[in-house]
């Protein structure tokens, strides 16, 4: 698995769609496994509101509900038009209750990074003894450029989260940065956060 | 669309991380000695290129063939005693596998098939069930008929070798067919190809110059795929190199004779000639390069007093289109002592074959590399010492320049002699030889009345060797008279002989064969005076090493770490590399990524990912398990412990 993640994350465009599928299936069989997919087979009841969500403005990151739903729900994180057009790399944490809500891996990564078809690298996963804390990173990959927006908002990433209890709970970002590609901070601002509520 | 790393892993994240560190924590409670055998590698002084360089006797002299009442070479089978044909039954033995009464085997493996093998032996007038082949891997072996030459030369063969060819279920095998016409005045190489994994063996080519053909070896023009070079115009052609000596033994010349992938002669090229100008040396061991077209060619020669070995390395390129002669050229002391009156040296009562050659075929960082194995008298001028260790010559820029070593690991105060050497695909050295184990005279480090067979490994270019593990059972080992008879007054003498070790893959497990002569004292002759010699072959599975840093997993301080030099500054028993891990992964300890490992370290590597050392991209830090390179297994390294919060 970990050797997977690496190939993947070599790969040019040409093999990603075999690989997406390959590592679809893999996705779909991990919360069997991992600590995914906690409202799965509990009982609770799964219909899930996202509200709060406001449009990305120019160099912000914001959450993006999808309609209401059943879980588990896609939270897309979206990014603005932005004034770099050297955008390397994202990272951010979310911060949840994690009695309400559990991360639903895989992760799945956007349009915004590898818009160009350069390789990149996606990683998300709960930070260690803090189950509320979803530790998320994409990133370019190589000694290449980086990357803008403009116009419409553009997908970063989607986080799956999955009812664990009837009950809400905010989705917040912390320690968000970005890098251009000298590893320089990049002026992006993560923005409000937004609610969730399983009933 | 991409999945995350960790999650497309689902629990394994969790899994993953714990199957490193735990592989680090239970290196760890190991605390024993772990024996690593590193060679130390000095430069190899060029020799002169002397003026009384000399070819040696050919291979044939005392073997199948004696000098009859006029001096003209005969069949030694109108002086020997011919005792049975009967048919040798094939034991299914986990351990040594008896092939046959016979010598000198050699063994080709398919490449696409590990377990598809074919062997080859001198089998004195057996001309037509010397060679066996095998579809399980050395678990049974079928007897195969070897195919008469063109014309009259069905006689007696000699000289097997075997190599295996460019598709699945393609093998050659050689020998040297005499003429049973002309009462052995005339000999001929003679090389058989199988394209059906071994079940038939039509003839495909009989060289045609006049005279007695000698230590005839070849090799095929690798795919790219099989690790040759890129580009097809001389893919599956053979190079081939031959001696050719005089009805009376004298030398005429060693000649390269490149065949097409049809079996058609192309364009000789001699090679060597009897004078001192054109003299090249003789035995031609040709090795196929990394380069389309390429042949390295190793050579020998001796001083006319026979106490001095030369090797001389030569190379042809656009398949023998051009010759570049003398690329390198050294000396050394041949094991053993000169056997009775004559220039030749040995032990046992027989003579200790040439070195061999081999070529690094991998897609490693040691492509192209060469390596020479050879039998070197550590203590020439006292034979009551150690007579023969095992030396190893490694060339990184194409045979120009070696440096050696001699193998660590050899049991100290015995001899070693007969080494053979393979690389196999992945650039693992697999290295065999024989070893004097015990005699009434001096330990019988030159006559011994048991020798036994030994086999070791490196995955490292020869940097680093798996404990040597005796390949023979005990109850194989081979059993001399002792003191040995001095046989090299009577034109034949087969104590210990040549062997030959190939490496293949089973169901991707590597293994090597090692196809080696035994002796046994106490059996009767079967096919000729003083031939007891009999064909087994071992199959042997290395150790394994997960890292790919060359010291194997049983030694190796971190197995789940690229960690060479072993380094633990604590003495725990735990290398640093792991131990220092995952620390070392949280390559950014500010601000908000201080004390764990997340995006702030992944930009640091995904910006250094594919950077090697040297390259300008390159940053150490994010070479974690380190390699030398920031790749996948450096990404999964950290995958691994993502999101972690350092204690």
């Amino acid at each position: 698995m970990r050797a997977e993640a690496g190939a993947n994350g070599s790969r040019g465009r040409a093999g990603r769609a075999a690989a997406v599928l390959g590592l679809a299936l893999l996705g779909a069989l991990a919360p069997i496994a991992c600590h995914g997919g906690g409202g799965r087979g509990h009982g609770v009841v799964t219909r899930i509101t996202c509200g709060g969500a406001t449009a990305p403005g120019t160099d912000r990151v914001e959450f993006a509900c999808a309609a209401n739903s059943v879980s588990p729900i896609a939270v897309r994180v979206v990014i603005g038009p932005t004034t770099s057009v050297d955008v390397y790399g994202i990272k951010f944490d979310v911060v949840f209750d994690p009695a309400v809500l559990a991360f639903d891996p895989p992760a799945i990564e956007g349009s915004f990074l590898d818009r160009d078809g350069n390789p990149t690298v996606l990683e998300a996963a709960i930070e260690s003894g803090d189950p509320g804390r979803l530790v998320v990173a994409v990133t370019r990959q190589g000694a290449v450029g980086g990357v803008g927006a403009s116009g419409a908002p553009i997908t970063v990433v989607t986080l799956p989260f999955a009812a664990v209890a009837a009950g809400t709970t905010s989705l917040a970002f912390e320690n968000g940065a970005a890098v251009d590609s000298g590893l320089a901070p990049v002026s992006i601002q993560f923005g409000t956060q937004v609610s969730i509520t399983f009933q | 669309m991409k999945l995350s790393g960790v999650g497309l892993g689902g629990a394994s994240c969790a899994l993953a991380a714990a199957a490193v560190l735990g592989a680090a924590g239970a290196s760890g409670s190991a605390g024993v000695a772990r024996p690593i055998l590193r060679a130390r590698f000095s430069p190899v002084a060029p020799a002169p290129v002397m003026a009384r360089l000399a070819p040696g006797r050919p291979s044939f002299f005392g073997k199948a063939l004696r000098r009859g009442p006029v001096g003209a070479w005969q069949r030694a089978g109108t002086l020997a005693r011919m005792v049975s044909t009967t048919g040798v039954p094939v034991t299914t033995t986990a351990g040594d596998v008896f092939l046959a009464d016979g010598s000198e085997t050699a063994v080709a493996v398919n490449p696409f098939n590990g377990r598809n093998l074919a062997t080859i032996y001198n089998q004195g007038y057996l001309n037509s069930s010397s060679m066996k082949t095998s579809a399980d891997g050395n678990l049974t072996w079928t007897t195969r008929v070897f195919p008469n030459g063109t014309g009259t030369f069905s006689g007696y063969a000699y000289d097997p070798w075997a190599v295996p060819g460019d598709g699945n279920g393609v093998l050659f095998t050689t020998l040297i067919r005499t003429d049973s016409v002309l009462n052995s005045t005339e000999a001929r190489v003679v090389v058989a190809r199988s394209t059906d994994g071994g079940a038939s063996w039509p003839r495909w080519f009989t060289a045609v110059r006049s005279g007695m053909h000698d230590r005839q070896m070849f090799d095929v023009d690798r795919t790219a795929a099989l690790g040759g070079g890129s580009g097809s115009v001389h893919d599956g052609k053979v190079f081939l190199c031959y001696d050719v000596f005089d009805a009376g033994g004298s030398y005429i010349g060693s000649f390269f004779q490149p065949v097409s992938s049809a079996g058609g002669a192309l364009g000789e090229v001699q090679l060597s000639d009897t004078t001192q100008a054109g003299f090249h040396g003789f035995e031609f061991q040709p090795v196929a390069g990394v380069a389309d077209g390429q042949v390295y060619l190793m050579a020998n020669a001796v001083s006319v007093d026979g106490a001095t070995a030369y090797v001389i390395i030569h190379e042809m390129t656009g398949g023998g289109s051009s010759f570049l002669a003398d690329k390198a050229i050294w000396s050394y002391v041949p094991a053993g002592q000169h056997l009775g009156s004559t220039t030749r040296f040995g032990l046992n009562g027989h003579r200790i074959g040439s070195p061999s050659m081999d070529i690094d075929r991998s897609t490693g960082r040691r492509r192209g590399t060469l390596y020479v194995i050879a039998d070197e008298n550590p203590n020439p001028a006292d034979p009551t010492l150690d007579q023969g260790d095992v030396v190893l010559r490694r060339s990184a820029d194409g045979g120009v320049s070696w440096s050696l070593a001699t193998l660590p690991g050899l049991a100290p105060g015995k001899t070693q002699f007969f080494s053979m050497i393979d690389v196999d695909d992945n650039g693992w050295i697999h290295v065999a030889y024989y070893q004097n184990e015990s005699g009434g005279t001096n330990g019988g480090v030159l006559n011994a009345d048991t020798a036994d067979v030994y086999y070791t490994v490196s995955s490292d270019g020869g940097q680093t060797w798996a404990p040597h593990t005796r390949v023979n059972d005990a109850a194989g080992a081979l059993n001399y008279t002792d003191p040995p008879p001095d046989l090299s007054a009577q034109d034949y003498y087969l104590i210990g002989d040549y062997q030959q070790i190939q490496a293949g893959f089973v169901s991707g497990q590597r293994v090597a064969y090692v196809c080696w002569s035994g002796y046994d004292k106490n059996r009767s002759n079967i096919y000729l005076n003083d031939k007891q010699d009999r064909v087994n072959c071992t199959t042997v599975t290395p150790p394994l090493d997960g890292d790919g840093d060359g010291v194997f997993d049983p030694a190796d301080n971190c197995p789940t770490f690229y960690n060479p030099a072993q380094l633990d500054s604590d003495g725990n028993g735990v290398g640093d590399a792991c131990q220092n891990f995952p620390a070392d992964a949280n390559v950014d300890d500010t601000g908000s990524s201080q004390g764990r490992i997340d995006g702030s370290d992944l930009f640091v590597m995904a910006r250094s990912f594919g950077a090697c050392l040297g390259d300008a991209a390159f940053d150490t830090r994010v070479d974690l398990n380190p390699d030398g390179c920031v790749d996948g297994t450096d990404l999964a390294l950290m995958a691994s412990v993502w999101g972690l919060v350092l204690p």
